[in-house]
């Protein structure tokens, strides 16, 4: 309707690509590295990569103003509660890229320090696999977190991590993988345990996939 | 005066590759480390000279000395080890005045008792020498802290306190120093299994009101 009724120089589009192409274009990174591949985040954004100019990205010292968590590396239990902290610190909506074997899994510590998977904690949209990363793997993640970020829908007021979630198993199933577990369909082999805390009561769930499967749901 | 090394050496196999480069004379070999203070080497099983010094002045400190490749260790008993630190540090043919590193070894699976090795490297940089000394102690047993010796001691005593739940007495600030304060495990005693007790490990993260997908 709205079609060749304006001069040029005039978009017609939809509130919500508009804000995630902004949204999506200057994905405000949170600065904060953890162990070794945090050096390679940073050689990643020094002179000879330059992704966070040509993303415009720009690190932020508060997580106030900061929309992207970049975990780089290992998290200790006694970092975790800080790591979360400063995760429920940074305003919605919110993403957050997991970097390295160790914050994917817990990588090559398989310890008594060591928290195994920085997902058990936040949610994660995007794993970054390496020990370390290249450079170029960390490119890779934050363009696939763009992608994920112009589908993010705005203005329907969906839960981010809900949408993520939904996401996540809808590409899965794309991707020809059997036996999901959908989120409302968790049977009796999910654990479900709540937790208290000072905003209110939270649901931590376990979703299991059947035997011998791997488990492909993730707490909330 | 020749200046080989004494064919008894601890852990000199005979006949083994090395035994031609043994032969030739190295008269730098007897510089830095501590056979400095020993007599010349020449005069095999002589008691180093450092170790007749301690004898001299604690009788019945010394429970036993390895000399391994130039490697002095003394292995002292727990009760004397301050008053053996304070004499290496402050005699001045000695002068162990730093204190490279301390650190604990569990070694329950060698021997039933005492428990613990309290492993001390000592170094003398007037002298250029180094010198390891060794204490045990029980399980439940204390031992002396060496802070008041060399402050410096002060982390190496906590990171070991962290580690083996050894405790140092007359440590200034004996908290842990790694872990959490209320860890619940001294991860590198023998009976913690690599990886811990993870399920202890997430109540802890609960404790901190960290909502966290626990361990299956
Ligand atoms: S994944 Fe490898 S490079 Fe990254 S923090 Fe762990 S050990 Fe370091």
């Amino acid at each position: 309707m709205l079609e060749n009724r304006f001069e040029k120089n005039i978009l017609t589009t939809t509130v919500d690509s508009l804000f995630n192409w902004a949204r999506r274009s200057s994905l405000w990174p949170l600065t904060f590295g953890l162990a070794c591949c945090a050096i390679e985040m940073i050689s990643a954004a020094q002179s000879r990569w330059d992704f966070a100019e040509r993303f415009g990205m720009l690190y932020r010292a508060s997580p106030r103003q900061a929309d992207l968590m970049i975990v780089s590396g290992s998290v200790t239990y006694k970092m975790a509660p800080l790591v979360y902290q400063l995760y429920e610190q940074m305003p919605e909506p919110k993403w957050v890229i997991s970097m390295g074997a160790c914050a994917n899994f817990g990588g090559p510590f398989d310890t008594y320090s060591h928290l195994q998977g920085v997902d058990r904690i936040i949610p994660v949209d995007v794993y970054v696999s390496g020990c370390p990363p290249t450079p170029e793997g960390l490119i890779a993640g934050i363009l696939e977190l763009q992608n994920r970020v112009i589908k993010y829908e705005t203005i329907a007021k969906k839960e981010g991590p809900v949408v993520a979630k939904n996401m996540r198993l809808k590409e899965r199933q794309e991707a020809g993988l059997k036996r999901v577990v959908s989120l409302n369909q968790a049977g009796p082999a999910a654990h479900t345990v709540l937790v208290k805390s000072p905003h209110g009561e939270r649901q931590v769930s376990t979703l299991r996939t059947g035997e011998g499967q791997p488990q492909l749901g993730s707490g909330e | 005066m020749p200046e080989q090394q004494p064919r008894d050496t601890p852990g000199h196999t005979p006949g083994t590759a090395s035994e031609g480069q043994r032969e030739t004379p190295r008269p730098t070999q007897s510089e830095g480390n501590t056979a400095g203070t020993l007599p010349p080497q020449g005069a095999p099983r002589a008691e180093p000279a450092v170790v007749a010094r301690i004898r001299g002045a604690f009788p019945d400190a010394i429970e036993g000395v390895t000399n391994f490749r130039g490697q002095l260790t003394i292995r002292i008993r727990n009760e004397a080890i301050r008053p053996v630190c304070l004499f290496l540090r402050d005699e001045p043919d000695l002068r162990f005045d730093m204190i490279a590193d301390l650190c604990g070894v569990d070694m329950i699976k060698l021997r039933e008792i005492p428990r613990f090795d309290v492993v001390y490297q000592l170094y003398s940089v007037p002298h250029n020498q180094t010198l390891r000394l060794k204490a045990a102690l029980d399980e439940w047993g204390t031992i002396d802290s060496v802070t008041p010796v060399w402050p410096g001691a002060n982390w190496p005593e906590r990171e070991t306190y962290d580690m083996f739940g050894i405790v140092f007495d007359g440590h200034p600030d004996l908290r842990r120093i790694l872990l959490p304060d209320d860890w619940h495990e001294f991860p590198l005693r023998k009976e913690v299994p690599q990886e811990g007790d993870r399920h202890e490990a997430d109540r802890w993260l609960q404790k901190q009101d960290v909502p966290v997908r626990l361990t299956e």
